[in-house]
């Protein structure tokens, strides 16, 4: 079966691991731990009628300087970032990380999950910070792991430009 | 300087039973994995980096801690299938591409499933009671240098020390963590519950579904796999002082034992320690 690694990538308690939860064990974990090193999940997904196992590789993330090791995103077949969208500043250093990705591995796939969409009175993403998104050539789904709103999308979305 | 720098790793691991047990349960097993290449004939004079002399190499650092009064057989089987699963494993996996190294992961697994299939089949079909049926937790890592490769099932732990931080990359599988993840109690109600001893998931129990991760280390780092009998009576603050020594591995060993045996140290205590690319 055809294997494609995702790399999970953002500023720390964004949500990559709660996401991938979701995603892979239908479940949202209450509590906050943060990853040390990288974790490793699959998931099976039906991609243009072809069986393909996603390989998602939730990246340590940092607070506040972001430096990704070049040697987790070795061999990525797409990225998946995320975004607290209560804090607008892991949007910015979005762009930072997207050049470390660039630099690593090349232009691949990639997506943004503006997570956390259920915490409506704290969201703070506004349409200039869709549009620099938008920019920058990267697609945004607003998403929450906690809720399991456009999870399932944003990974079958990802999944579907990598093949 | 020397004219030849070689960069060496430094492990050691010890297990003590506990002072309150009339049987050590634990295992241990720390292995070195090896594909030899040795240079016979050359025109060069001077080779000052044989490159082969690492990436011919791999370790295997395994933790169990064995789970009641079978818990000394489940670990024991535990450790000898994983070290023999993985030793046929891990041929032809020393310079990993990416699917090579996925492949890698999941013969890991597959290691634990053979050692928990072992384990469950010395429980079915034997006319132990309940309580004698064995089960075990695993702490296990390879390292292929500079990536550790953890696998983890139970509450035996991981941890690295890195730029004078301590880091741990397991996280206990207990059902009181289960529950505290979940929701179902709070976090004021963390240790209280009783539960925190009781797992969520072992090697031969009903679920043994392993954790996978990994850690690209730096040298300079100590890595520590140990059980529990370690950590429920040494504070993290104990165990950072004494792997930011100076000090080889067995003296790191040696000294997180006496503390933990200062403390009480009623279980069964393991510790592996490995010291990450010091020069020579």
């Amino acid at each position: 079966m055809i294997q494609k690694k995702i790399c999970m990538v953002g500023c720390s308690g964004v949500g990559k691991t709660s996401l991938v939860h979701r995603y892979v064990e239908s479940i949202f974990p209450a509590r906050y731990h943060s990853t040390v090193g990288v974790k490793i999940d699959r998931k099976r997904a039906t991609v243009r009628d072809q069986d393909i196992t996603l390989l998602l590789w939730d990246l340590e993330g940092g607070d506040t300087t972001v430096e990704l090791r070049p040697s987790y995103l070795r061999g990525a077949a797409a990225v998946f970032y995320v975004v607290d969208g209560t804090r607008p500043e892991t949007l910015d250093l979005l762009f930072e990380l997207r050049r470390q990705v660039t630099d690593a591995v090349g232009s691949v796939p990639a997506i943004v999950a503006l997570n956390k969409c259920d915490r409506l009175t704290d969201w703070a993403i506004g349409p200039d910070d869709l549009f620099r998104l938008e920019k920058a050539d990267l697609p945004a789904f607003q998403t929450s792991a906690k809720t399991g709103e456009r999870v399932e999308d944003a990974f079958h979305w990802l999944a579907h430009e990598t093949t | 300087m020397p004219d030849r720098q070689i960069t060496m790793h430094d492990f050691f691991g010890m297990t003590r039973r506990g002072q309150k047990r009339s049987v050590n349960q634990d295992q241990f097993l720390v292995a070195r994995l090896t594909r030899t290449a040795s240079q016979l004939y050359t025109s060069l004079t001077h080779v000052a980096h044989p490159f082969w002399e690492h990436a011919s190499e791999a370790y295997l650092l395994v933790v169990a801690d064995g789970l009641g009064s079978g818990g000394r057989p489940a670990s024991s089987i535990a450790v000898e299938v994983l070290s023999e699963e993985i030793a046929a494993a891990a041929r032809g996996y020393w310079g990993l591409d990416v699917e090579s190294e996925h492949e890698l992961l999941e013969r890991l697994e597959g290691a634990v499933r053979a050692a928990h299939e072992r384990v469950v089949a010395r429980n079915v079909g034997s006319d132990l009671l309940e309580v004698s049926k064995a089960a075990t937790t695993i702490t296990m890592t390879m390292l292929l240098w500079p990536r550790a490769y953890v696998l983890h099932v139970g509450d035996s732990r991981g941890y690295y020390l890195h730029g004078g931080q301590l880091r741990r990359f397991t996280q206990d599988q207990s059902v009181e963590e289960a529950l505290l993840d979940s929701g179902a109690i709070p976090e004021s109600e963390a240790g209280q519950s009783g539960l925190s001893k009781v797992l969520a998931r072992a090697v031969g129990g009903e679920d043994a579904t392993p954790r996978v991760g990994l850690v690209d280390l730096d040298e300079g780092d100590v890595l520590m796999l140990c059980t529990d009998g370690l950590t429920r009576c040494v504070e993290d603050d104990t165990l950072r002082a004494v792997l930011e020594q100076d000090i080889s591995a067995q003296q790191m060993c040696e000294q997180l034992l006496a503390a933990a045996l200062d403390a009480d140290g009623e279980d069964d205590i393991t510790i592996i320690i490995g010291r990450m690319g010091f020069i020579t």
